[in-house]
């Protein structure tokens, strides 16, 4: 896992992967080298939908990767290498549909809303959290944002997002550890003060 | 009310003298509990820490029992005043996360949803800790035949996780070393 800076900013690798998500986002062709990770061309593609610049089903799906990568060529995470996970992904196909149905509702719900503003709890849940406490955590990397973002649609990759949340976790920690320092305790107590 | 003003004139003059020994007077001044070694956020922190690492250890020796005690031990401890709620929320969430993902595990579903609920019961954010219970929520209700619920659970996930990339999009690049 890429070393990720928990105190403000991205590394290299992640804006890396963020310009290809931009670019994939823009409808372009990822850099020559066509090293434009997959995940990131399946969320700029339901990106897209959530704008209304394209439609979300295998087809458009389909297009935008072969609009990256040539036809033949290995898919980085193409399922046609490991039948075990097209298999996996097959049995999920109904309930993945289903679970897009409602994420491009929720997309469209997010783009309206303004950036910054919670996400609705709902009416019988407790409130959200205020944002400031959330921003003294680290920002998540985006290797776990990519784990989560595939266990949620393959729950076959949680492995993934076990490990990327492993390194999160001790980030989390050290960063709380940081904020709630310990005392600087007096091991053995003063003598009594007396007067001369 | 003379017996009232006396007293509270006892008082006063208690003080006073108290007052005057602090400053010198020859009374010996006994020394205010110092707190040793971490302070109470500090020891919970490091608990937390703690149990995580010891689950990891008994998960590679395949002993989810005891995985499941350790993580179970950190999530009923006592949180210290001094943490604030939202890092409480976010510990705590995690730890039920991994519980629920035991449970899971074991094909104990109804217990990863007790697990589950357990940790959206604290609250909602749109962080990574919260969306992670939607995605064990989605996973168990799925198991459970409750597709439509799941798909709802993978949504909130979703919601989550986008708002985070677009978050991590929008954040400056770090200057190049």
């Amino acid at each position: 896992m890429v070393e990720h800076d928990d105190e403000e900013g991205v590394t290299a690798e992640e804006q890396a992967q963020a310009e290809a998500l931009a670019r994939a986002l823009d409808g372009q062709a990822s850099s020559p080298d066509g090293a434009a990770p997959a995940d990131a061309l399946e969320t700029a593609a339901l990106l897209r939908y959530a704008a209304g610049d394209g439609e979300l089903d295998e087809g458009r799906a389909e297009a935008v990767l072969d609009a990256l990568w040539p036809p033949g060529a290995q898919r980085p995470g193409d399922p046609s290498s490991a039948p075990a996970l097209m298999r996996a992904r097959a049995r999920w196909r109904g309930p993945a549909l289903a679970a897009a149905l409602g994420f491009a509702a929720a997309a469209a719900a997010l783009l309206w809303s303004r950036p910054g503003a919670e996400v609705a709890a709902p009416a019988d849940g407790p409130q959200l959290q205020a944002p400031s406490e959330a921003a003294t955590l680290p920002a998540p990397p985006t290797e776990l944002l990519r784990a989560q973002a595939a266990a949620a649609r393959d729950p076959a990759t949680r492995d993934a997002l076990d490990t990327a949340m492993g390194s999160y976790r001790e980030a989390v920690l050290r960063r709380l550890a940081a904020q709630y320092p310990a005392h600087v305790g007096m091991l053995e107590a003063p003598a009594p003060r007396r007067l001369p | 009310m003379t017996r009232v003003r006396h007293a509270v004139l006892g008082r006063l003059a208690v003080c006073v003298l108290s007052a005057l020994c602090g400053l010198g007077s020859g009374c010996s001044e006994s020394p205010r509990p110092a707190p040793i070694g971490l302070g109470e956020g500090a020891e919970w922190v490091e608990q937390v820490r703690s149990a995580h690492a010891h689950a990891d250890a008994a998960l590679a020796s395949d002993d989810r029992e005891a995985a499941r005690s350790a993580l179970r031990a950190a999530v009923d401890a006592t949180v210290p005043e001094e943490i604030r709620p939202g890092h409480r929320r976010a510990v705590q969430q995690d730890l039920w996360f991994r519980l629920a993902e035991l449970a899971l595990s074991k094909q104990q579903h109804e217990q990863a949803l007790q697990d589950v609920e357990r940790g959206l019961a604290l609250g909602h954010a749109p962080d990574v800790f919260t969306a992670n219970l939607w995605i064990a929520r989605g996973e168990t209700l799925q198991a459970l035949g409750r597709d439509t619920e799941a798909a709802s659970s993978y949504y909130e996930a979703l919601t989550i996780n986008q708002r985070l990339l677009a978050e991590l999009l929008r954040r400056p690049a770090e200057p190049a070393q």
